[in-house]
């Protein structure tokens, strides 16, 4: 390096750095607090199973009609994709749904899924619940809850489930000494 | 004074070359055009700073320029002026994104000292690099890595201010990460960025100094909410070095708004408090930045 990289001097640095851990602190209590497994306030929020069901119709409608992602649906049965995602998104609200389906690395695996095409599917979300009025509040409540899914469904190279595993392996001990990226 | 040895080739190449740099950048904008203006979302482009990097005006977050996901490219070209009693700092900064992963900015900056008549101008050279994560669906937010190539081609009064040198580099390690729905369901967005400079004033009055010719580590800190997904509204606080004996910087402090009707679009409008500045104290006024992306 070029520039005269001298010893750093005094660092001022320490309180602020306390201070935004104890704001951070506070943001990761507030966001963990809510979901109890018994709450079903956001399920309600979005107008019970009916709203979901209404919200996931407008998806796939705005889903068909966006290039950067209709391909990936074009093999899919859409009632049995509504049914199930209705299921889905109801029992993750906290809804008295049973979701029957595929785990979401599962249902998505070797589709080569990228952030892009994630990022596409949740606007064409957000516009969906905009057109069914839910408030910003609220969308922003399911979205915590779908967040966690971008590393389920998008994941580099998730690793194939253990079922899989020994469906090809048997009971070999030595899968486990396999690099899934293989 | 003591000009590094290498600062002048370096200095040199970035005035003929950046030219050329634009217009490859902007050819690179065009064929990364077939892509749109890629799909991350909201308002996570941020807005890109005085000095060029993506930031909230002040300061530099750890998102990059643009909207590019994972397979995309993305360039924005974005004008900005702060007006405050004495001062006005006209810039405009070009970013090219690659795949989210790294970000290249090139800035021009010119101080107007109203007071003195005079002009102050500075070229950047940013380099940033997403190292860790994703702002939103890490559950431990985004670390980038980036550098900063600054050169003041006015150095006549930085040098009778008692700085050292004309070029330096700036380091930073920065941190950012959207909250979603976590103060009264609203999602909030939080940056913190250590960063190693010798930079008085983002190098508008040169590098190092009489007092402290040093890197100094310093803080820079914002906080924004999301009212909803187009209107962001925050504030932010940048530590500056006082290495000069003849003039005392103090911190800056911004409270934004900022639109972001599209992905194509994002304006800023924020009061900034720059305190002194090259001897002229209590320097308030606002901060105006449109930045279009392609």
């Amino acid at each position: 390096m070029c520039c005269d990289t001298k010893h750093f001097r005094h660092s001022r640095i320490l309180i602020p750095t306390l201070l935004a851990a104890l704001v951070l602190a506070m943001l990761a209590g507030c966001q963990s607090m809510p979901s109890s497994k018994s709450d079903d306030s956001l399920y309600r929020a979005l107008g019970a199973r009916a709203g979901i069901s209404r919200i996931d119709t407008r998806l796939i409608l705005n889903i068909a009609a966006d290039r950067r992602v209709s391909g990936y649906f074009r093999d899919t049965d859409i009632d049995r994709f509504h049914r199930m995602f209705t299921d889905y998104i109801c029992a993750l609200t906290g809804g008295p749904c049973n979701y029957s389906g595929d785990n979401m690395v599962d249902a998505h695996r070797g589709l080569g899924i990228d952030s892009a095409a994630f990022n596409a599917i949740v606007e064409d979300y957000i516009k969906a619940m905009n057109q069914e009025g839910v408030p910003t509040v609220t969308q922003n409540r399911l979205l915590a809850r779908l967040a966690p899914l971008h590393s389920q469904i998008v994941g580099n190279h998730p690793e194939p489930s253990p079922e899989i595993m020994q469906l090809i392996l048997g009971h070999d001990p030595m899968y486990r000494y396999i690099d899934p990226k293989l | 004074m003591t000009q590094k040895p290498c600062s002048k080739p370096l200095h040199r190449l970035i005035r003929v070359f950046a030219p050329t740099a634009l217009i490859v950048v902007g050819v690179l904008g065009i064929t990364a055009n077939a892509h749109a203006a890629g799909s991350r979302l909201w308002a996570t482009g941020g807005i890109t700073s005085v000095n060029g990097a993506a930031g909230g005006g002040t300061t530099t977050w750890a998102l990059l320029n643009g909207y590019a996901s994972d397979n995309q490219s993305t360039v924005n070209i974005s004008p900005s002026t702060v007006r405050t009693d004495d001062l006005n700092i006209n810039s405009l900064g070009i970013g090219f994104d690659w795949h989210n992963r790294v970000g290249l900015t090139l800035a021009e900056n010119m101080l107007h000292v109203q007071p003195l008549h005079t002009n102050i101008r500075q070229q950047n050279l940013g380099l940033k690099v997403r190292l860790y994560g994703e702002a939103l669906y890490s559950p431990l937010g985004q670390f980038s890595a980036g550098a900063r190539y600054t050169h003041n081609s006015d150095f006549a009064i930085p040098r009778r201010l008692g700085a050292s040198d004309a070029s330096g580099v700036d380091y930073y390690l920065a941190w950012s990460k959207v909250f979603l729905a976590a103060i009264a369901g609203r999602n909030v967005l939080l940056n913190a960025t250590a960063r190693a400079t010798r930079a008085n004033q983002i190098g508008l009055l040169g590098f190092g100094g009489d007092r402290n010719n040093g890197y100094d580590v310093l803080g820079e800190f914002g906080a924004g909410v999301f009212l909803d997904p187009h209107w962001l509204i925050g504030g932010e606080y940048k530590q500056q070095p006082n290495n000069l004996s003849a003039v005392n910087a103090d911190e800056w402090k911004t409270i934004f708004v900022a639109y972001v009707p599209n992905h194509y679009l994002a304006i800023t409008g924020a009061y900034v408090d720059l305190g002194a500045v090259a001897g002229l104290t209590h320097q308030t006024g606002y901060f105006i930045s449109l930045q279009t992306g392609f």
